[in-house]
């Protein structure tokens, strides 16, 4: 065989090249516009007696008073019930869809995620401490919030400091991690055994995951908590990449592996802690989210991390228009949702591809 | 004598005892702003008060600014005139989150974020329960905790879910536009979700009830009503008070509380300061579970039981066993029958003379409103010589028609089981 014939021409490797990366462009503009549809679905659908112009006349007329005007009840549940929870959603669904997403990545395995490592863990504790026995490190109306956050990150910062002691490798981190799930999970059981029958319906439900809680005021401190983590974890998206080729390989090219594991574990828990402590825990997405982008896309980590994020807004948003709509005026919590329809799709996506993609 | 002539005369002795009692001491604070002197009701009283803060020969008290306004003047006077008159255009309620809720009136409708029953129970009572437009799912919903077709038949026709307890759905209750939404379970409602309805957050509670029921009589504007409700209840809880309070403690029935299935093993014994404590102590009986701290319950075995040797035992059992729904014993009987069969009870005092007993727990006889009668039964149970001239099913039934405006016949049904005799 003649060597210049298998030779490949430089426009043909940008011309691949291009199409690898217009591939997943292509995906992430349609999960986009998949986001936006579902959020107009979300904002369209619900109980209250408004058609829905009305819902969109009285949208537009916050911004454009001069040309659109709308009736109290519209104003009322776009502005105050429906738009809070979508934003709220978007938010959750980016910030657990990317930390699963990174926390795959760093340690190797395809079942980690926020909760299977201990951080919604960390939060129901400290929520049930709240709840239950009443203490807490934060007072007034935050002490549910300010017990949740604090103990989820304390969560994360156990990891980080047993990683640190003992070397960031996956399987320390993953253990520590579950050994913390078990003892806040145990921590949680006990609280409950011995709570007030009123108290521990409240810290169950707490923890099942649900955004009925959501404010504007949350929304602003969880999106911007999501918006400054979500850049700094970009940065790392070449490292992660390298990261894929075993952690020899990401060595020798000048990684320096155990840092770059603490450094992406302590912002994750940032985000994470500033969301859950809002929503309580909704399982699911940060594990199903980056699986399903990874099927789609693949594991370039430029492109993985904004595509696993969007794809979690569309899977929480979407869970919220059912868990709203299924069997109106009860409302099921978002997290129970997220699970039903997460896991069978889950399933499918396994079932239709390829094995061994991780 | 007829059981009616021997219930009316020991309410009448009630009665007398009751005044005598209650020209001791003001048993509670209504919670509403124009009660300037703290007493249980808004009255002429309350002007003169208001008259001697403004003049400074009086001090200014928590609920002395009846408009809210910040400042103590004229203005509240008229405002404490138009609530004795009942022509207040807004009335300030202070409720259980501690916050002073302005309620525009008269109120004709309300959504009632409701957990148990008794707030509904309480406004039933004094007449303005018609008002009603929302309620929690729990309520309305077949295999809800609160539904029964005979206990809450109106809220099945006409009476719009709002959703579960934990999960309001809140586009439902702006669409009702209600004038006001009472809740029991303010930790599950967001009153910022519907900015333009006030929200009351007012339980009503053994230990309460009798304010929160002048309370509600305030907001609906049933004051006769209220009162007439409050001088009922205190006539049968100082009838019970008057009967055994010569009782010593130490000769004081032990009683066991608990829920109870068929093949429990273990048992939830409710608290020292728990409801069922309260009313359980109310009867005249020693209450097992005083070592055990708070509201909440605990799960105790059979050994923690046997060891304390109950005199009396009293079950509570959910809808499927007792309550306005269920006509047959047959349960009741059967869970009865199973416990006192168990071998490691045999030696338990109350076991050994039968002194076990079931009372229906999840909406009746158990809280607020009907709590008192669930306390008449136990009394009837602790002390059934001292209570033979009361017929308890007859008090229930005067609860059941006078004041839940209800044709129910008590006696049909199996609220509390056995019988006391």
């Amino acid at each position: 065989m003649n060597l210049s014939e298998v030779e490949i021409s430089d426009e043909e490797i940008l011309n691949s090249y291009q199409k690898y990366v217009g591939r997943k462009a292509i995906f992430i503009v349609s999960s986009i516009l998949v986001l936006v549809l579902a959020a107009g679905l979300a904002g369209s659908m619900g109980q209250a007696k408004i058609t829905i112009w009305d819902g969109y006349a009285a949208f537009l007329a916050k911004f454009f008073p001069n040309y659109f005007s709308s009736s109290w009840l519209a104003e009322t549940t776009i502005w105050n019930l429906r738009l809070p929870r979508i934003a709220l959603g978007i938010v959750t669904g980016i910030g657990l869809g990317i930390a699963g997403c990174i926390m795959q990545g760093i340690l190797k395995n395809p079942l980690a995620s926020p909760y299977t490592l201990g951080i919604s863990a960390g939060a129901s504790f400290g929520a049930s401490l709240a709840i239950i026995g009443g203490a807490g490190l934060v007072g007034g109306d935050y002490l549910i919030i300010g017990n949740a956050f604090v103990f989820s990150l304390l969560v994360s910062l156990i990891i980080i400091g047993f990683a640190a002691r003992r070397g960031a490798t996956p399987e320390t981190m993953v253990l520590v991690g579950i050994a913390i799930l078990y003892i806040f999970s145990a921590a949680t059981t006990l609280l409950q055994y011995f709570g007030e029958e009123t108290a521990v319906v409240q810290a169950v439900f707490w923890s099942v995951g649900s955004l009925d809680r959501a404010s504007w005021s949350k929304v602003f401190i969880s999106g911007a908590v999501v918006a400054l983590s979500v850049p700094l974890l970009m940065m790392k998206s070449w490292d992660m990449n390298l990261l894929t080729s075993g952690d020899d390989s990401a060595r020798s090219l000048g990684v320096n592996v155990n840092r770059i594991r603490i450094y992406t574990m302590a912002i994750i828990s940032l985000m994470v802690s500033s969301i859950v402590c809002f929503t309580g825990t909704i399982g699911f997405i940060g594990l199903v989210a980056p699986h399903i982008t990874r099927l789609v896309i693949g594991t370039d980590y430029r492109y993985l991390i904004p595509a696993s994020g969007i794809v979690g807004a569309i899977l929480v948003v979407g869970s919220d228009v059912i868990s709203r709509n299924v069997i109106p005026p009860v409302i099921i919590p978002v997290g129970v949702i997220t699970a039903f329809m997460g896991g069978p799709l889950f399933l499918y996506l396994i079932m239709r591809r390829r094995m061994g993609y991780f | 004598m007829t059981k009616q002539t021997n219930i009316a005369l020991a309410l009448i002795a009630a009665v007398f005892f009751g005044a005598a009692f209650s020209a001791c001491a003001v048993s509670y604070t209504l919670q509403i702003f124009g009660n300037a002197n703290m007493d249980e009701i808004i009255d002429d009283a309350d002007i003169s008060y208001l008259e001697k803060v403004i003049k400074g020969e009086a001090d200014k008290t928590k609920f002395s600014d009846a408009n809210n306004d910040g400042t103590v003047d004229e203005k509240d006077i008229d405002q404490v005139q138009k609530i004795i008159d009942g022509t207040e255009e807004i009335l300030v309620v202070f409720d259980d989150t501690a916050r002073s809720v302005e309620i525009p009136e008269p109120v004709k409708s309300f959504v009632y974020h409701g957990h148990n029953s008794y707030v509904y129970e309480t406004v039933r009572a004094i007449g303005a329960s018609d008002k009603i437009i929302g309620i929690t799912d729990r309520f309305v919903t077949p295999g809800g905790n609160r539904y029964s077709k005979t206990y809450f038949p109106e809220l099945l026709s006409n009476v719009e879910s709002v959703g579960e307890l934990q999960t309001v759905n809140y586009e439902v209750v702006n669409n009702l536009n209600p004038d006001v939404v009472l809740t029991d379970a303010r930790e599950y409602y967001d009153h910022t979700k519907t900015p333009d309805t006030p929200v009351i957050a007012l339980d009503v509670n053994i230990t309460n009830s009798k304010e929160a029921a002048m309370r509600y009589g305030y907001i609906f504007g049933k004051v006769p009503e209220a009162k007439e409700y409050v001088d009922w209840s205190t006539e049968i809880e100082n009838m019970i008070s008057e009967k055994i309070k010569d009782i010593p403690e130490s000769e004081r029935p032990l009683a066991y509380f608990s829920n109870y299935n068929l093949d429990r093993t273990k048992f939830s014994v409710p608290g020292t300061d728990s409801y069922r404590a309260v009313m359980i102590k109310n009867a005249g009986g020693r209450y097992m579970g005083d070592e055990i701290k708070g509201t909440g319950s605990q799960s105790v075995d059979a050994e923690w039981v046997i060891a304390r040797n109950p005199d009396v035992i009293f079950f509570s059992a959910g809808n499927s066993v007792l309550g306005y729904d269920i006509y047959s014993p047959k349960n009741a009987t059967e869970a009865i029958e199973e416990f006192l069969a168990r071998p490691e009870f045999s030696n338990v005092e109350a076991v050994k003379n039968k002194q076990v007993y079931m009372i229906s727990h999840p909406y009746i006889l158990c809280g607020g409103a009907s709590g008192l009668i669930g306390t008449l039964y136990y009394a009837k149970w602790l002390y059934p010589d001292l209570f033979k001239d009361i017929d308890v099913q007859e008090v229930h039934q005067e609860f059941v028609s006078k004041f839940q405006h209800l044709d129910l016949d008590v006696k049909k049904c199996i609220s509390a089981y056995p019988l006391p005799e």
